[in-house]
């Protein structure tokens, strides 16, 4: 077995669970959740080299499977639609909204995934971390921004999802 | 005893990514001999070869040569090897910062390559004036040449990659937002 080899089933099984997940909002179906996975994990072959350490691990992992959806490092520039799955709950507390106060919460979370998907794509990247839980100095790190500039794009999106959902008097 | 993959066979992706790599660097290899090649010949032809007949503008037209295919190699080993090995693992900015790059048309690079196409059309007309008696059409014809493969590149460039390029630009915009 080479060291790359060696390196790589190592990164592999110690975040199938993270790269399965980012992957997950992406793909509408299990065979594009199968797509998507491979081909991260091929980027990740390609780009193992670079990897020494000097940011977590996480955050190499992270921006691998956010650069390879995205398609941002090759020909093809994704509009992507993202798919909320199993999220309501967590996309809930992103923002603030009382459960007590949700009559009809599937409404709600179809109301919410329409409006994600007409933000800018590196808002929906952005929403993606978040309900991942990466904390704000890894989504920064992972974008290529600073840290303030993340918690106002935050900020204005969690704005944005409250107007919408006001106006349709949830 | 190595846990399983739970969503994909890892010794078959490996397998088949040791594969891709070795055949990259095949390829790679292929091309830095053929470039080899052509300055070895050129070389040999027009700057080494002891025959008292070449003449002062055939060792020129020999340098030329030389210097071109030697610009084009760096061009082809620098490219190829940016378009083959993009880093995933750098940030969305910086990944974009790069395609934004790499799908421009006008790239500094490409001065070497125009340095390299001009040299030679000079070594061309250097040895054709040998054989011409003072007819230069053969400029002509490089020049028109030259001005249909600028115009191809252009409208291909127009095709497949300024709708790229300007999706870059918007998306590094929308970053400083």
């Amino acid at each position: 077995m080479s060291k790359k080899d060696e390196k790589f089933r190592k990164i592999i099984s110690e975040n199938e669970q993270k790269i399965s997940s980012i992957c997950r909002y992406y793909s509408s179906n299990d065979e594009d959740h199968k797509d998507m996975y491979q081909e991260v994990l091929i980027n990740v072959w390609k780009s193992i080299d670079s990897f020494r350490g000097d940011s977590q691990l996480s955050t190499w992992i992270y921006r691998v499977a956010v650069n390879t959806a995205m398609g941002f490092a090759n020909k093809e520039i994704r509009r992507q639609k993202i798919f909320l799955g199993d999220k309501d709950n967590r996309l809930q507390n992103f923002i603030d909204v009382d459960e007590g106060s949700v009559k009809e919460k599937e409404k709600l979370f179809q109301i919410l995934e329409n409006q994600i998907n007409q933000l800018s794509v590196i808002d929906k990247i952005i929403i993606t971390l978040v309900l991942e839980s990466v904390n704000h100095k890894e989504i920064a790190s992972v974008i290529g921004i600073t840290e303030p500039n993340v918690r106002v794009k935050i900020h204005r999106i969690k704005n944005e999802l409250k107007e919408v959902l006001e106006s349709f008097n949830i | 005893m190595e846990k399983k993959n739970k969503y994909m066979d890892l010794n078959a992706l490996i397998s088949d990514m040791q594969l891709k790599d070795k055949r990259y660097k095949n390829i790679f290899k292929r091309f830095q001999i053929i470039f080899f090649v052509f300055i070895f010949i050129y070389g040999g032809l027009f700057l080494v070869n002891p025959d008292a007949e070449l003449t002062i503008n055939d060792r020129l037209a020999g340098g030329c040569y030389v210097i071109a295919f030697s610009l084009f190699a760096f061009y082809f080993r620098k490219y190829y090897k940016k378009y083959k090995e993009v880093n995933y693992s750098d940030s969305v900015k910086k990944v974009l910062t790069d395609a934004e790059k790499r799908y421009r048309f006008k790239k500094p690079d490409f001065v070497l390559v125009f340095i390299g196409i001009i040299l030679i059309g000079i070594a061309t007309v250097l040895v054709s004036s040998k054989f011409s008696n003072g007819d230069y059409n053969i400029i002509y014809i490089y020049i028109l040449l030259l001005i249909i493969g600028i115009s191809v590149g252009y409208l291909w460039w127009r095709k497949d990659n300024r709708p790229i390029w300007l999706s870059t630009k918007k998306l590094l915009k929308e970053l400083d937002e």
